[in-house]
């Protein structure tokens, strides 16, 4: 699904360099759950920004479901990312502003979709991880661990292939990580979703179907 | 999408308000100096229809009050400027002649319509002097002055307000020892200054009293004439006094009262008008910079660039139109309770306009931001904390 | 402490330096029309040269004849003949002067036309008027007793007729084919101060006509002076007396009046007294009110956008102040960091206002656009306006900080939501 080729990283002041991925060769699977480790700044979030086509790696070759990603528009990126990715972050980054249900609408008001279509499909996604009930709640009204739910909801209303989350439960207690980590699994196991998470928890690591660790850039293992 | 930045706007209306009532304001003043403006640009780019260059007004004071000994004094004065070979033609007139800052009118009425016409009293050769043409009917003659019923000639205002589309030529206004009859439309005539609307002007033949004139001289007359007439006419009798002003002096003089003040308030309105423009620009920066993590996901979901310049510019028009509504509720009663007694038009104008430059300086003043906000590396926004 | 304030408050203008211009530029702009505008009026209203005396002279300058049958009416200044017979009368003014209104004749000199403005004086119009005599003197009561054909003239007519700088007393001038000799030369004053600006000044009884006519209404003016404001009411009373005696004649056919209205006005009151045609000085509250409300009007704007401004200014910094809570600031601690922001960028416009104001009041003394134009800043709105514009930084500060100050450390960190 995901295939990294010698994947490196180099952030460039004007007086220092920093590696942050060195000679990164990893393979994801369709319907896999990987999981990737590491101690702070080892590059993971890095990492995953690069597979999710937000960041460009300095050297190397990346595809994402058989396309090889090399001088893609701005506007190809976009809708790349819009049809096959989903983006779950450790702080939510809901919108404030906008209640639950246009929230999770969001992705698809990047697409050419009917407003009806995206309330049902929104509310669907909502259904999915449990808060058909919250629809129009404003985020600031909601508990860390149903904000979360949200950002699941927003990250899979566009049925993508692939979701790509940063450490999902790293602002939760366990109780609510625990909620949130079932409802990945049960995306990866019912729906055959793609999910690539980064994560400090080995409890949450050890749920997936494999495990990578980077330190300083390099992968260990 | 509408609906998805009405619902962003709305959540945040107390931060909006500030910006909101900023575009309702400087709405109005956009409002009022552009009705101003075209109100006064259309009026100027109507024909005058006079020719003030080479035009003396030639103001004479006979000193006496008596009206049969001023009809005697005027011959003299008559004989003496035809002597003259650079004068081509003249006319006396009532004071108020055009661009003078003397007026007289009074009110008619004709079939239960009114209007308050311009009066002026003049020779027959008028006309001759200022190079004015009628549109219908003649000039009266020195042969009409004997007529029991004054002819007259009126503007095409005048004719409209009295008559409507009626045909003028030959009406018959006023009763009694004071009858007038219309003999001549003048299309366009405006006397007070290039800003003048059109008016109700009726000019009729020369009244007992009236001893100013219009003098139109060969092109290239010199001061040295102007001294040598002044002197021969002050000559002509006891204790007269002379005094001689070019027309076209006088007509800057009266344009100048008209255009200064517009020109300071232009400048001043300007001046305010950047000044918010200035705010704007710099609320907008801040705004964007405390959304970047907003913009971070919107493109980590698939809005490209452009999805997020439109976004913003989007956003601030949807609060300029919101303080449009609110402006236009007020502007729009100008018009509906006539205030200042323009036409419709000239306010619908001044509206429209104002809603142009509105939009255009709000869009302007968002596009830099937008693009700044469109351009933020979504990798770098998403892990800012 | 207060310097702690003062050094933050420098470093942050001096980074936010966008922020910083727009503030400026709001505050400097809008004090500078204030200022240059009222300097105008204050121009056209107070006493300057050569009106010293304006704050204690009434002004007797127009008159109403009404025909309340047939609804007509003649309104004007006075006549000569009803100065000399009515007003001169008058016991309770220290003394009392008059003036037509200006005229304009032609004087050739030269084959050049100059275009004069021509008044007629009486003697004492010399003495209540305080003009600096260039050369010569003016004409007293012995000239006019005498019919002397004098002239006063200003410094512009004696350049423009005889050379600039030239001597011009002893000399001749010829107006209407009427020969004057010139007696003095006065310094010009502008036109502006409209009840005695003129560029010749002829002696009243040299005038060919104002005498023989016998209606009340004519082209003359009378300058009452008084010992100060306070007799103002006693004046006033009896002119208004003397208004009730006044016998109402008419040779006209068709006008015949039989309400005459004039009142003693002081110098604003008497332009209100046209506007109202009632005695202008009750109305004068009225003026000021109309004129405050259009400055408040004019200051909406920046003031509107200068809250605006300042409230995104302090957002911008919303990080920062949790950092600072975080060590331990106290809420008034910020609040006082804002209020000495906005107080010196405040007085920093009011200064920039100040030196542009000197700029373009100069400009237009210079300019030639009035002649003669000797504006000067009025202090007393500048300061009104400095403290205006501080209310409403203080306002526009006072409220964001506040809200800053109350910010959950955390959420300010993350930048305030």
């Amino acid at each position: 699904m995901i295939k990294l080729k010698n994947i490196e990283k180099v952030y460039r002041t004007s007086t220092i360099e920093t590696l942050a991925l060195n000679e990164i060769n990893l393979e994801v699977g369709k319907g896999e759950f990987l999981s990737i480790m590491g101690p702070s700044g080892c590059g993971k979030s890095t990492l995953l920004n690069i597979m999710g086509l937000l960041d460009e790696p300095s050297k190397g070759e990346i595809t994402v479901d058989n396309e090889t990603i090399r001088d893609f528009s701005d506007k190809k990126l976009a809708h790349f990312r819009n049809q096959k990715l989903g983006f779950i972050f450790q702080s939510y980054h809901l919108i404030n502003d906008l209640p639950v249900l246009d929230n999770v609408e969001l992705p698809l008001l990047y697409r050419s979709a009917s407003a009806n279509e995206r309330t049902q499909l929104a509310t669907e996604a909502l259904q999915k991880v449990g808060l058909s009930n919250r629809v129009k709640h404003y985020p600031t009204q909601l508990s860390g661990g149903q904000k979360q739910r949200v950002a699941i909801a927003r990250a899979i209303v566009g049925r993508p292939e692939i979701i790509l989350a940063d450490e999902p439960t790293g602002n939760l207690d366990s109780a609510m990580g625990n909620e949130i980590m079932d409802i990945l699994i049960n995306l990866n196991k019912n729906d055959g979703t793609t999910i690539v998470m980064v994560t400090h928890d080995e409890n949450m690591a050890k749920k997936t179907n494999r495990l990578v660790r980077l330190f300083d850039g390099t992968q260990v293992m | 999408m509408f609906k998805h930045l009405f619902k962003l706007i709305w959540k945040k209306k107390k931060s909006s308000f500030l910006m909101m009532l900023e575009i309702f304001v400087s709405f109005l003043i956009l409002f009022a100096v552009w009705t101003l403006s075209f109100y006064n640009y259309r009026n100027y780019s109507k024909p005058s229809g006079i020719d003030h260059e080479n035009v003396w007004a030639v103001f004479i004071n006979f000193n006496t009050d008596n009206d049969s000994l001023k009809t005697i004094y005027r011959d003299l004065v008559r004989q003496k400027l035809k002597t003259y070979a650079e004068i081509e033609a003249f006319a006396f007139t009532s004071s108020n002649m055009p661009y003078s800052f003397s007026s007289s009118n009074s009110s008619m009425k004709y079939n239960g319509r009114e209007t308050h016409p311009e009066f002026m009293s003049v020779d027959p050769t008028y006309p001759d002097v200022l190079k004015m043409k009628l549109t219908e009917g003649r000039w009266f003659t020195e042969g009409d002055k004997v007529n029991k019923i004054k002819p007259i000639v009126i503007t095409q205002k005048m004719k409209d307000d009295l008559f409507g589309n009626d045909n003028a030529l030959g009406k018959i206004i006023g009763e009694k020892d004071d009858r007038k009859q219309v003999i001549g439309v003048l299309r366009h005539f405006k006397f007070e200054n290039d800003f003048q609307a059109e008016t109700a002007c009726m000019l009729e033949p020369l009244n007992g009293w009236h001893t100013d004139m219009l003098v139109r001289v060969k092109p290239g007359t010199t001061v040295e004439t102007e001294a040598k007439l002044s002197k021969a006419i002050v000559q002509l009798g006891k204790d007269w006094s002379v005094e001689i002003q070019h027309l076209d002096n006088m007509k800057a003089n009266k344009n100048r009262i008209i255009w200064v003040p517009i020109l300071i308030l232009l400048i001043v309105c300007g001046f305010l008008i950047f000044n918010v423009a200035l705010g704007l620009f710099g609320v907008l920066f801040q705004t964007i910079s405390r959304r970047k993590q907003e913009i971070g996901v919107r493109r980590a979901i698939g809005a490209t660039k452009s999805h997020i310049l439109w976004h913003f510019v989007g956003e601030t028009a949807v609060i300029t139109t919101f303080g449009i509504i609110l402006g236009l509720f007020f502007a729009i009663q100008f018009p509906l309770l006539n205030v200042f007694d323009l036409d419709a038009f000239t306010y619908v104008m001044g509206i429209v306009l104002a809603i142009i430059s509105i939009y255009v300086l709000v869009i302007a003043c968002a596009l830099f931001p937008s693009k700044q906000a469109s351009e933020i590396y979504p990798a770098v926004a998403l892990h800012e904390e | 402490m207060l310097k702690n304030y003062l050094k933050i408050t420098f470093a942050v203008l001096k980074r936010r330096k966008f922020f910083t211009f727009i503030s400026l530029f709001g505050i400097s702009f809008t004090l500078l029309v204030l200022v240059v505008i009222t300097s105008f009026i204050d121009h056209l209203v107070s006493a300057g040269y050569p009106e010293w005396n304006r704050d204690k002279s009434l002004y007797i300058e127009r008159m109403v004849q009404r025909d309340t049958a047939q609804n007509g009416q003649t309104n004007g200044p006075v006549s000569m003949y009803f100065i000399e017979n009515f007003v001169l009368k008058m016991t309770t003014p220290q003394m009392i002067g008059f003036a037509s209104y200006p005229n304009t004749v032609n004087a050739y000199a030269n084959q050049n036309k100059i275009k004069l403005m021509f008044k007629y004086t009486d003697a004492n119009f010399w003495n209540i008027t305080s003009f600096d005599f260039l050369e010569g003197k003016p004409f007293n009561k012995q000239n006019i007793d005498n019919n002397d054909f004098v002239m006063v003239i200003n410094d512009d007519t004696r350049d423009k007729y005889f050379g600039k700088g030239v001597s011009a007393v002893g000399k001749t001038m010829e107006l209407d084919n009427i020969t004057y000799r010139i007696i003095g030369v006065i310094r010009g004053c502008p036109v502006t101060r409209i009840y005695v600006a003129s560029d010749v000044y002829l002696p009243y009884n040299t005038s060919k006509r104002d005498h023989t006519k016998k209606g009340l209404n004519g082209n003359y003016m009378a300058f009452l002076l008084a010992n100060g404001p306070e007799d103002f009411p006693k004046i006033k009373a009896e002119y208004a007396s003397i208004m009730r005696k006044v016998p109402i004649t008419s040779d006209d056919k068709w006008f015949k009046p039989n309400k005459v209205e004039s009142t003693a006005d002081t110098y604003v009151g008497s332009f209100m007294s046209q506007f109202t045609d009632s005695d202008g000085d009750t109305k004068k509250a009225y003026l000021y009110m109309v004129l405050v409300g259009f400055a408040l009007l004019f200051m909406s704007l920046p003031a509107i956008n200068l809250v605006n401004v300042n409230i995104s200014r302090i957002m911008e910094r919303a990080s920062e102040i949790g950092i600072r809570k975080a060590f331990g600031a106290s809420s008034k601690v910020l609040t006082y960091q804002f209020i000495t922001e906005n107080i010196i960028l405040t007085l920093i416009g009011g200064i920039i206002a100040l030196i542009l104001s000197v700029g373009v009041i100069y400009f237009i003394n210079t300019s030639g656009m009035i002649n003669y134009a000797d504006l000067t800043i009025n202090w007393k709105v500048f300061v009104v306006a400095i403290l205006v514009s501080l209310v409403f930084g203080l306002l526009s500060g006072v409220y964001p900080a506040w809200r800053m100050s109350r910010l959950q450390v955390v959420n300010a960190l993350k930048g305030g939501e």
